[in-house]
């Protein structure tokens, strides 16, 4: 299949959403199941959407909760268990403001140093907090967190540890097959990032079956609107479009950070969707932020407390856009 | 790892998942039958506002970005419809993420929420997610107990749920016993007026909530696409208070909670006054014919305001349940509630109350 795009004036790199096209034949497809609308989510198409989600990731249903995007797995996380909070700043800002939200405390450990993420949470800290944030890749430096780092936190931690994987497409690693061993493990995953569908609203939560039935209690099947539960089997169908999207996407990408690069500002070598990259100080920042937008392109501050925790004024996200968007940030940014 | 009952929220070892009802497809298959009639869930019968499904077909494409979040110009459009600033609406996932926001909100620890003791299951759920305490007051002829709710104000009283129309027994609360309630109940108590079934009520004794919001009161009002407008598939509600509540509540809703389609649906189908009009026929003819047929079998009913008929069967409805679904016909079971003699039937299309009506007298002796 050929990816093709409509070109735009505006250049929008601001949510990482996926901004591929969908198949069209994806999109006919959804429109046609909507005879039964006025009915409310099914249990039944929501035990098959378990059952699609479970298939893809090579699990069991029991395994596997669906929720109302990858944001609500989060909160019902942190609605569910009790304690400490530890988030490794800079990171997505869910994880603080879920905490803040169900009165949680929490601890903001930096884990940015001379340009490198690295989780650094000490033994002191993982034996107090109960629930401990990982991202990875990590939004927003597209950091990959070593398999090794996050196993020696799985054995020191005392509560529980959250790997949010929203990403996992773009960097092909994942440690869902450590559920089993690590009874303290919990993932999520979303289908905004990699397969579009942030509109409709779909992330899941993994786990063993213990830790999936105390979080069923908050969210319930119902929460998942009808659209969604039908979806996930029919965008699965077209897995070889995504795997050649998410194939470009990151082609893009890298050429991306080796231009940025070039032009003597330092973006940060991304696993994501998304590249961050980091200036002198915050004047020089918001210089360039108005600068971009004055070319019509819109990205996003490190000042944007919706979407990042602890990260600094100096750095801006850029979403992965189409080879032809990138080239042209890297076009008009040259000439700054 | 830490003992797990120090890591887990109280309120969550102690709730047992919800289990829904039996979907269309799986009585089928399992019973073999070719035709399934679902009054189970008081979802629109007729089923979606057209404009609303066009609306949807539309967005179909845009699905890959973010929804808007906030639900500006849904919120915009019911402002206007109601007279209101849109700062006093919160759009939520279905009128049940509205329930939650106000329990995530506003119960603390050892807080005390007051409901009827008969009523919708949501309200104790949350209360029990938050760690309050729910105080469940007897309903008096089927209605709920305003006077004894009174009596069971404390220091510790956080909420004051009425669901009304009440779900399942789609009785009211009156205007004035309202007036006299709502002088009655201390200025720091939320009231939250459940309304999830207002478009349907006919009755003129129907209070006129919306007035004790404008009037200042702690009042908050629920309200859903879910039923009238035939949309409970998206997933859209919301709830209508001060500017100030609905920013505690904004405080505690999620980003992105209700999804690209729910909002254009939802937008579409206040448009559509056709639709509406249409429901609210079928549904007071339905409505009139249930009433005279379950007269005729001498089988007690209440009067309903709603899309629903609560109906005592004077026996366990248990297996009565069992053989309607054999006979193709999905009701709900009284016990849900502890009434172990009723079942909550949907008014449905002419058709499927007819079917309901005929399966009825096949399988009790009458």
């Amino acid at each position: 299949m050929k990816i093709k795009f409509k070109r735009k004036e505006k250049i929008d790199l601001t949510n990482s959403y996926f901004k591929y096209p969908l198949p069209l034949e994806l999109i006919k497809e959804l429109a046609k199941e909507l005879k039964d609308i006025n009915l409310y989510p099914s249990g039944r198409e929501y035990i098959k959407l378990r059952e699609v989600l479970a298939d893809y990731v090579g699990l069991k249903t029991k395994n596997i909760l669906p929720a109302n995007g990858s944001d609500e797995v989060i909160e019902i996380i942190a609605r569910s268990y009790q304690g400490e909070v530890l988030i490794p700043i800079p990171t997505f800002s869910q994880y603080e403001i879920s905490a803040d939200r169900s009165g949680l405390p929490k601890v903001l450990v930096n884990c940015l140093q001379d340009r490198e993420y690295n989780i650094n949470y000490s033994t002191q800290q993982l034996d107090k907090a109960s629930l401990v944030w990982i991202c990875n890749p990590n939004n927003p430096t597209g950091s990959e967190i070593p398999r090794d780092k996050i196993i020696d936190i799985l054995q020191r931690a005392k509560g529980m540890v959250i790997v949010d994987e929203c990403n996992y497409e773009y960097l092909g690693k994942t440690v869902i097959d450590l559920i089993d061993k690590y009874p303290n493990l919990i993932i999520s995953r979303s289908f905004s990032k990699s397969f579009g569908l942030a509109g409709l609203r779909l992330g899941f939560a993994i786990s063993n079956s213990q830790n999936i039935k105390k979080l069923a209690a908050f969210g319930q099947y119902f929460r998942v609107n009808r659209m969604a539960e039908k979806a996930a089997g029919k965008v699965l169908k077209y897995l070889d479009y995504y795997q050649e999207s998410w194939k470009k996407i990151k082609k893009v990408r890298d050429n991306f950070v080796r231009q940025i690069n070039e032009l003597g500002f330092f973006a940060y070598n991304s696993k994501s969707n998304f590249v961050l990259v980091e200036f002198n100080n915050k004047k020089e920042t918001e210089r360039v932020w108005d600068y971009l937008k004055e070319n019509n392109i819109y990205t996003l501050p490190g000042w944007e407390k919706n979407e990042f925790s602890g990260l600094e004024n100096r750095f801006i996200r850029f979403t992965v856009g189409a080879e032809w968007e990138m080239d042209r940030v890297a076009e008009v940014l040259a000439k700054y | 790892m830490k003992n797990e009952k120090s890591l887990v929220r109280k309120g969550i070892l102690d709730l047992r998942p919800y289990i829904p009802g039996k979907p269309i497809e799986e009585v089928k298959r399992e019973l073999g039958l070719k035709e399934v009639i679902k009054l189970a869930s008081n979802e629109t019968s007729i089923g979606p506002s057209p404009l609303a499904v066009e609306a949807i077909k539309k967005e179909v494409e845009n699905i890959n970005l973010y929804p808007e979040g906030s639900s500006r110009a849904l919120r915009e459009k019911i402002a206007h419809k109601l007279n209101l600033d849109k700062e006093m609406i919160i759009i939520g996932n279905g009128g049940d993420n509205i329930i939650d926001l106000i329990g995530m909100a506003f119960i603390n620890e050892g807080d005390e929420v007051i409901t009827g003791e008969i009523t919708f299951p949501a309200y104790e759920t949350i209360t029990k997610i938050m760690g309050g305490e729910l105080i469940s007051v007897k309903l008096k002829n089927f209605r709920f107990d305003l006077e004894e709710i009174i009596q069971r104000i404390n220091k510790k009283t956080k909420i004051i749920f009425l669901c009304n129309p009440n779900n399942p027994t789609g009785t009211i609360v009156e205007k004035k016993e309202v007036a006299d309630f709502m002088e009655k109940v201390p200025p720091e108590v939320i009231v939250v007026f459940d309304e999830a079934y207002y478009d349907y009520v006919k009755d003129k004794n129907y209070p006129d909530s919306l007035s004790y919001v404008l009037e200042g009161k702690n009042v908050i009002i629920i309200r859903t696409f879910s039923k009238i407008a035939g949309i409970a598939g998206v997933r859209v509600g919301y709830g209508i208070a001060s500017p100030e509540l609905i920013g505690d509540l904004r405080r505690v809703v999620n980003p992105f909670t209700t999804n690209r389609l729910a909002q254009v649906a939802a937008l579409a189908s206040l448009d559509d006054e056709e639709h509406y009009k249409k429901v609210l026929k079928s549904n007071q003819e339905g409505k009139k014919y249930l009433y005279k047929e379950l007269k005729e079998l001498g089988l007690f009913y209440l009067p309903t305001e709603a899309n629903f008929v609560f109906i005592d069967l004077k026996e366990d409805s248990g297996p009565i349940f069992e053989k309607l679904l054999r006979k193709g016909v999905i009701v709900r079971q009284g016990k849900t509630w502890d009434c172990p003699n009723f079942i909550r039937v949907t008014i449905g299309t002419a058709y499927e109350n007819k079917r309901f009506i005929q399966a009825i007298k096949e399988v009790m002796s009458f």
